[in-house]
């Protein structure tokens, strides 16, 4: 049986939030190590939490 | 005042005036600076715990709405982080590690009052199961300090059974919540995945793991889940268990009840004479009960612990990638180092068994080798899953006992680590299948505690602290000697 996989990428430029975290995925004009918390800086404890549009938008693509 | 007291006790006893949060909290600090230098349960004592219980005091004295818990002490292991306070795991890894937020289930057990006495020693990263391998020595078993109080929750264990808190919260990844309670003789409960939430506890190994109870009574353990357990917003794998109360009837018996001895956990190579007769004794007090007992086979048991330790190693490796010791850490002077050298210099500081699953979470699911190793352990993982299920159609309940042998000494285990990693046997297929087990205390046996588990279907932890609470009734228990 032959298995063929596919790996799509894409490029989500409208999402409010970052893909696994509540905070701002809009990083223009922000001053660096602003729109952080504990899950996006890997802080030991902190668990993802996967952005649902992102989801949505990836499955339409 | 009785130190020894249940979580419920202390709540009446609380409520009628009998001391006050602060006497009590005063008093649990004095035991612990008496015993805590032989036992070290604790890693860090809360320097704040005083002023909360005068805090509490003054809410119940003023008639407001006081929490639940009416300020009892209560510890927690220190892979949970408390925002602003040192959570190291026991590894030298996090020594000055002081987290920026505070785990889900701390928060709840603040917003009902409890305080927050100490955090815990264990085995480093969660990793052992005798407190032998956390970086700041290994806490001492109250019935005999001769003897390891079990781990990984060791710790917690023996903050309980020494009477330095009412209760306290473990982490069980494989047995790490039962195992130090059957070691340390105290109830503890490892709940169902999903049913509390992990937010805050330091990943060992997330499929798999779970925060739960180490307390005196059945009781205790129903009432604290009713407090740590529930959806979380932070936690994608937490379930709505519907504010279930865990309390509700718990005396409720086991009559009629169809209860599985697994044959693989009661006659494996490594069980001891002394945990075989209690286990045998225990299936006679549930039949007298009113209970039907019979022997069911799991045929993929045997091959449990391999499949775990595979599987945790595997997801270890990965958790254990993030300490670099740049955001967060120990103090280590970077001057000098090129970006490569200082990281690898900064993980020279994890111990023997962190590194030697760190190597082994990096080749078993390694390309080339993932088919022989991680894959496999998947299968017996499924298969295991499709047993369980199988087996529930039939029965309510499995029970074992919590561990095939009583606590040994220092040093007497841990050279041998295949051996050792033995000792899990009975333990990580709750862990592996997602379902509810708990650890009761039966028996002291030449100074030593054996406990007995039960395992249930999954979220059915009502009725499985019901069964555990019949057991518990019929068993009648010498003081810690300590």
């Amino acid at each position: 049986m032959t298995k063929i996989g596919l790996e799509i990428h894409c490029q989500l430029t409208k999402l409010e939030s970052k893909l696994f975290c509540p905070c701002k995925a809009d990083y223009r004009e922000f001053e660096p190590n602003t729109n952080i918390c504990p899950v996006c800086m890997g802080i030991p404890g902190s668990l993802p939490l996967l952005n649902k549009k992102a989801v949505e938008k990836a499955t339409r693509c | 005042m009785d130190l020894g007291i249940s979580a419920l006790n202390y709540v009446s006893s609380i409520k009628n005036g009998e001391f006050t949060v602060e006497e009590f909290t005063s008093k649990s600090l004095e035991r612990i600076s008496q015993v805590d230098e032989k036992l070290h349960a604790f890693l860090r004592v809360n320097d704040l715990a005083i002023k909360n219980a005068r805090e509490i005091d003054t809410k119940i004295k003023s008639n407001q709405n006081v929490g639940k818990c009416y300020g009892m002490p209560i510890s927690v292991k220190d892979n949970m982080c408390i925002e602003g306070s040192k959570t190291t795991c026991a590894s030298k890894v996090l020594e000055n590690f002081i987290a920026p937020y505070t785990s889900t289930v701390i928060s709840k057990l603040n917003s009902e009052d409890a305080i927050i006495i100490g955090k815990t020693n264990m085995d480093e990263f969660a990793m052992g199961l005798s407190t032998e391998y956390s970086a700041y020595g290994p806490s001492r078993n109250p019935w005999n300090i001769d003897y390891v109080p079990g781990g990984s929750s060791g710790g917690s264990g023996v903050s309980v059974s020494a009477n330095e808190c009412i209760a306290s919260l473990g982490s069980d990844t494989g047995g790490s919540i039962r195992n130090p309670a059957s070691f340390c003789s105290v109830v503890g409960l490892k709940p169902t995945y999903g049913l509390v939430s992990r937010y805050g506890l330091v990943s060992y190994a997330n499929s798999i793991e779970q925060i739960g109870p180490m307390t005196k009574t059945v009781e205790d353990s129903a009432f604290l889940l009713n407090i740590i357990s529930g959806i979380d917003s932070n936690d994608n794998t937490t379930i709505d268990n519907k504010n279930q109360d865990y309390l509700r009837d718990i005396d409720i018996g086991v009559s009629g009840k169809k209860i599985g001895i697994v044959t693989e956990m009661t006659n494996s190579e490594g069980l001891s004479a002394e945990v075989a007769n209690a286990t045998n004794d225990a299936v006679k007090t549930f039949e007298k009960l009113g209970a039907n007992c019979e022997h069911v086979s799991l045929q993929m048991v045997p091959y449990t612990v391999a499949a775990y330790y595979t599987i945790t190693s595997t997801e270890a490796g990965s958790n254990l990638a993030r300490y670099d010791n740049i955001r967060y850490g120990y103090e280590f002077d970077s001057s000098g180092f090129e970006f490569n050298s200082y990281i690898s210099q900064a993980r020279s500081k994890f111990g023997p068994e962190v590194i030697r699953r760190m190597i082994l979470g990096g080749f078993v699911p390694s390309a080339g080798h993932a088919g022989k190793y991680f894959l496999k352990a998947l299968k017996v993982k499924s298969k295991l899953i499709a047993e369980i299920n199988h087996v529930f159609e039939k029965f309510d309940f499995l029970i074992s006992p919590t561990v095939p042998i009583q606590p040994f000494k220092f040093g007497e285990k841990i050279q041998d680590p295949v051996s050792f990693m033995m000792i899990d046997f009975n333990t990580v297929t709750a862990n592996l299948t997602g379902i509810p087990a708990i650890s009761v205390p039966y028996k002291i046996t030449n100074g030593l505690p054996i406990g007995i588990q039960i395992m249930a279907n999954h979220l059915e932890e009502h009725s499985l602290l019901q069964t555990a609470y019949a057991l518990e009734k019929t068993v009648d228990l010498p003081e810690v000697p300590v």
